[in-house]
């Protein structure tokens, strides 16, 4: 290239790199409120990865948060205002998630915030509000350390260990297992829940006769569920997400007729759109029961399918719960200050949520709270049974 | 013992494997042969002939169709990419252009996502499964279906480079390129009907994948893009046979692999160690020339 | 306004993704030797200093070096592995190495597995926390020290030696340079700054996971490379304050991010492989030739 075509070409990006600048800055100077809530709304913020891989979860919970806003905003707002989320993309990335902590917090002055995001983002940014005072509600991400030690940050999903153990105790109960094998997915969330069914069924008197994990992108199962079919389990637990539906299409390829188990993972219509009739007779251990009696469990189904096009899954009903949650704690704190909310958060008593009953968080931070077994039928999530033992649904710290 | 029909199951689940490995690292090595150019965006291919495959059979209801349709865009998708990426490039650094191919797989993954949503789409073709049980081996009708093609498709574009007069030229160019030149062979023709064929074999093997696996996704070509490296390294760059054997080699090992070995080495890390070793050892691979 | 403290977060994450872009600026600027895999230099100084101060109590200002020192020694080894490949075949061998060090940080305990580790603890210096406007003087402290080698190694003889690598290495061992030894430099060198990187990556964030030094990250820090402009001192620092700053402000179209950005790069290669400001670039001419009263001519 000659010397005039790169000094144009240099010329050319240089000035539109600038005029880019520019009008990003003037633009976003513009486009944002400044100030704290104290104007006519009180602000909540809310992240989520809504581009990229985990683009789906995000949007769902997104969804899910916007419902509850609008819900609780046309029942007269909180304290006489209306809730604002002020929400960002955080693309799965830590570093964003910690960029939109200090954004939310200090530029936008929100009185608290919830996570929409997974674990490693939730996680990256969680201390970021501890530290500053900021509560937390986390809706779905799975981790412990979220809430560990952590006094301003709670969690209105289920942690592994609670999942995994009400797994491993369906299996055992329902499904009167006594070798079970386990496939789960290598991160955080598969490993907790692995741990917890293990130790849950080994000492109700089962074994895990064989487990394996396996990598997100995953589509062929059929090398474990070979060695699977060899060990003739009672019950077959496949801990992972809904992609992973084709596991349960290849377990009854091969053969394999015992039950399937899974957990919240396979928690969305997603699930029975790849598994197609595969998915019929696969119960689930999750919290968002369809065939719920109360009414907000309902409106938040109907209203979900009509913004979304889709059936609600647990991510979009766990995001409704954070926003409720805080909603109930500014409401009976009677101020948006922060310490307060937070105090508020944690002397709330059975709130009824989208994702069930919430009973109570406790002292660290967790939800107690019942857990429904929901199996397909008819490409259908119905119910199938309800987890009330104390012992399974509260969290170790 | 319990042990006994896993191990021939495994291979049937390796000879699965192997057969993606075969169809992507033929396109591959054939191109890298010719052009010296690593095309990571040939995973990119192999995706959109997979969503478009998918369109296809969504619209018609026909496998067939299904399979022309994925195998003929993806073609068109080759062609595109090396008139308008690689052949404007020639001249560049070839880590320039590799790097380009990796923005180009990127752009292609993220045009799929915008386009068909991040959302997985189910994909199931409505044909009656018949399993069958051989020896204790379980084999259902789609794996079968899927063999036939991937193989008889991989085993014909061998047969194209040994023996159609295009296909000879072709290995003429891998050989020396200088050399063909000057003996008249058409160059650019040449080099065009390697990126159709190579790029049909992918969109191919893309749509294949999705119908066995009743799902395609945005990211699935995340899988073959690096991994796919392998196995031309093994069996050595602008070699058929190589790609043929490498990709069995390495569809095969991964699979028992994984089944008896998954606690002690990660499947991934398995695929690029045995590509270092090789890379280190004999970088001419299986079948390759020494430089 | 913008609010301060946000503005020293990205100020933070600038500093430490110039410095490991300095590493891979000299490895592939300066010596011409392909790395598609610095995140895994980066990865293996942020989890040598997290587990060395989360597990052994190590102080930060010694798992600093340390981190730095490791990684080199990692890069000594890819070093002796790349002297028989060139370009392409240099670059998958990278691109291999990173995929098996991530795999090794998600699959083994020993590394947090796929928890990744957390509370690493923010150094300390006379008994206060380190954080906030501090860290980040603390960061480019490190970064102008770097810059400052990377100015001196550019004048010395280790300087004159990687570029005639870079430029043809069988002219440079004819010529009495031992390519050996200076493949192995190039890459030590890029891990050092790279593991240095980590270990303040590892301190700011507080907690690090196996999916932080994937692939992709690779990717972005060669796009800062080579944006910013190879063979460059403040080349690193342009590339990473344009990468890091613009996604901030470009919010609404983030959805669109990674379309850009790869259609970004694709047009950065083709027509302006030098990037903003590095050697042969057109400002890096013109400021050479501002500084030394020359004409800019083609260099």
């Amino acid at each position: 290239m000659d010397e005039k075509t790169k000094k144009v070409t240099t010329t050319i990006i240089v000035v539109v790199v600038i005029i880019a600048i520019v009008a990003g800055v003037l633009g976003y100077y513009y486009s944002k409120p400044s100030g704290p809530s104290g104007g006519g709304t009180i602000k909540i913020g809310f992240f989520a990865p809504l581009t990229g891989e985990a683009a789906a979860d995000g949007h769902s919970a997104l969804h899910g948060a916007q419902i509850a806003v609008d819900y609780i905003n046309s029942h007269g707002g909180v304290l006489g205002k209306k809730l604002e989320l002020v929400y960002y993309d955080d693309q799965l990335s830590p570093d964003q998630a910690i960029a939109i902590a200090h954004k939310l917090i200090e530029e936008d002055k929100v009185v608290a915030a919830v996570s929409g995001s997974y674990s490693s983002t939730t996680l990256a940014a969680c201390s970021i509000y501890n530290e500053e005072g900021i509560p937390l509600v986390n809706s779905y991400a799975v981790n412990p350390d979220i809430t560990r030690d952590k006094p301003y940050v709670f969690r209105v999903g289920m942690m592994g260990e609670t999942e995994g153990k009400a797994a491993g105790y369906a299996a055992v109960h329902y499904f009167h297992a006594k070798k079970i094998a386990i496939l789960y997915i290598d991160n955080p969330f598969g490993v907790s829940l692995f741990n917890n069914a293990k130790s849950e069924t080994e000492s109700l008197g089962a074994s895990v006769v064989y487990s394996a994990k396996f990598k997100y992108p995953t589509t062929d199962f059929t090398p474990w569920l070979t060695e699977i079919k060899n060990q003739n389990p009672d019950v077959l637990i496949i801990f992972g997400y809904y992609p992973h539906a084709v596991a349960v299409k290849q377990a009854r390829d091969l053969g394999i007729t015992v039950p399937i188990l899974g957990a919240e993972g396979f928690d969305s219509p997603k699930f029975m759109e790849i598994a197609k009739d595969y998915a019929n007779g696969v119960v689930i251990v999750t919290d968002l029961n369809r065939d719920s009696n109360n009414s907000l469990v309902q409106y938040f189904l109907n209203k979900y399918q009509e913004i979304a096009g889709m059936p609600a899954d647990m991510v979009g009903a766990s995001a409704f719960d954070a926003v409720l949650v805080l909603a109930k704690a500014i409401e009976k704190a009677g101020s948006t200050d922060p310490g307060k909310i937070t105090n508020a958060l944690k002397s709330l008593t059975n709130i009824e949520g989208a994702t069930g009953k919430l009973l109570r968080f406790t002292d660290g931070g967790n939800v107690v709270k019942y857990l429904t077994l929901q199996e397909v039928k008819n490409l259908e999530f119905h119910f199938y049974a309800e987890i009330t033992d104390p012992e399974i649904i509260t969290p170790s710290f | 013992m319990m042990m006994n029909s896993a191990i021939p199951q495994e291979l049937l689940n390796g000879l699965m494997l192997g057969g993606i490995y075969v169809a992507i690292a033929l396109g591959l090595t054939i191109i890298y042969g010719i052009l010296k150019i690593l095309h990571i965006a040939h995973a990119g291919v192999y995706l959109w002939g997979a969503y478009l495959g998918y369109m296809a059979y969504i619209t018609t209801g026909s496998v067939l169709v299904s399979l022309l349709v994925a195998s003929l865009s993806a073609a068109v998708i080759g062609l595109a990419i090396e008139r308008l990426v690689y052949l404007p490039a020639l001249n560049k650094p070839s880590h320039i252009t590799l790097i380009m191919s990796i923005a180009l797989f990127t752009f292609m993954t993220e045009m799929a996502a915008k386009i068909f949503g991040y959302y997985p789409k189910g994909f199931t073709i409505h044909w009656p499964l018949i399993t069958w049980n051989i020896g204790g081996v379980v084999i259902t009708s789609m794996q079968v279906f899927f063999l036939a093609i991937v193989y008889g498709a991989s085993l014909g574009v061998w047969l194209w480079t040994s023996k159609t007069k295009v296909g000879l030229a072709s290995r003429a160019l891998i050989q020396d390129m200088e050399v063909a030149k000057s003996m008249g062979v058409n160059i650019k023709r040449v080099i065009d009907m390697n990126f159709l064929i190579g790029s049909a074999l992918a969109g191919l093997s893309g749509v294949l994948v999705g119908m066995y696996y009743t799902m395609i996704y945005p990211h699935m070509g995340d899988v073959v893009a690096y991994k796919g490296l392998v196995v031309p390294v093994l069996g050595g760059f602008g070699s058929v046979p190589g790609a043929i054997i490498g990709g069995l080699i390495l569809g095969v090992s991964e699979s028992y692999l994984t089944a008896y070995l998954g606690n002690i080495l990660p499947r991934d890390a398995f695929a690029f160690l045995i590509m270092i070793i090789i890379l280190i050892l004999r970088p001419q691979g299986l079948f390759g020339r020494s430089e | 306004m913008i609010s301060l403290m946000y503005l020293i977060t990205l100020l933070i994450m600038i500093g430490i993704y110039a410095l490991a872009t300095l590493g891979l600026n000299i490895t592939m600027g300066y010596a011409g030797q392909v790395n598609l895999g610095q995140a895994a230099f980066l990865g293996i100084g942020a989890f040598t200093s997290a587990i060395l101060t989360t597990r052994y109590g190590v102080s930060f200002w010694l798992a600093l070096p340390i981190a730095g020192v490791i990684a080199l020694s990692i890069g000594i080894l890819i070093g002796m592995v790349s002297i028989r490949l060139k370009q392409d075949f240099l670059a998958i061998t990278t691109i291999g190495f990173n995929f098996i060090v991530v795999a090794i940080f998600l699959y083994y305990d020993f590394f947090g597995g796929s928890y990744g580790i957390i509370n690493i603890p923010r150094p300390t210096i006379f008994g206060h926390i380190i954080k906030g406007v501090w860290y980040m003087l603390l960061v480019w402290i490190v970064l102008i020290l770097a810059m400052y080698f990377n100015y001196w190694m550019g004048k010395s003889w280790l300087g004159r030696a990687l570029r005639a690598l870079k430029e043809d290495e069988d002219a440079a061992e004819s010529m009495g340079i031992d390519v050996k030894k200076y493949k192995i430099i190039a890459f030590s060198l890029g891990a050092f700054f790279a593991g240095l990187a980590g270990s303040l990556l590892a301190h700011f964030k507080t907690y690090i996971v196996w999916s932080d030094f994937e692939f992709s990250v690779s990717v972005m820090l060669l796009t800062m490379c080579i944006l910013g402009g190879m063979e460059s001192i403040y080349g690193p620092l342009v590339g990473a304050s344009i990468v890091i700053f613009l996604p901030e402000i470009f919010r609404p179209l983030m959805d669109y991010r990674l379309l850009m950005y790869a259609v970004f790069l694709l047009l950065l290669l083709k027509y302006m492989p030098n990037g903003i400001i590095g050697r042969g670039s057109y400002l890096e001419r013109k400021l050479r030739a501002y500084y030394s009263g020359e004409d800019a001519h083609e260099g």
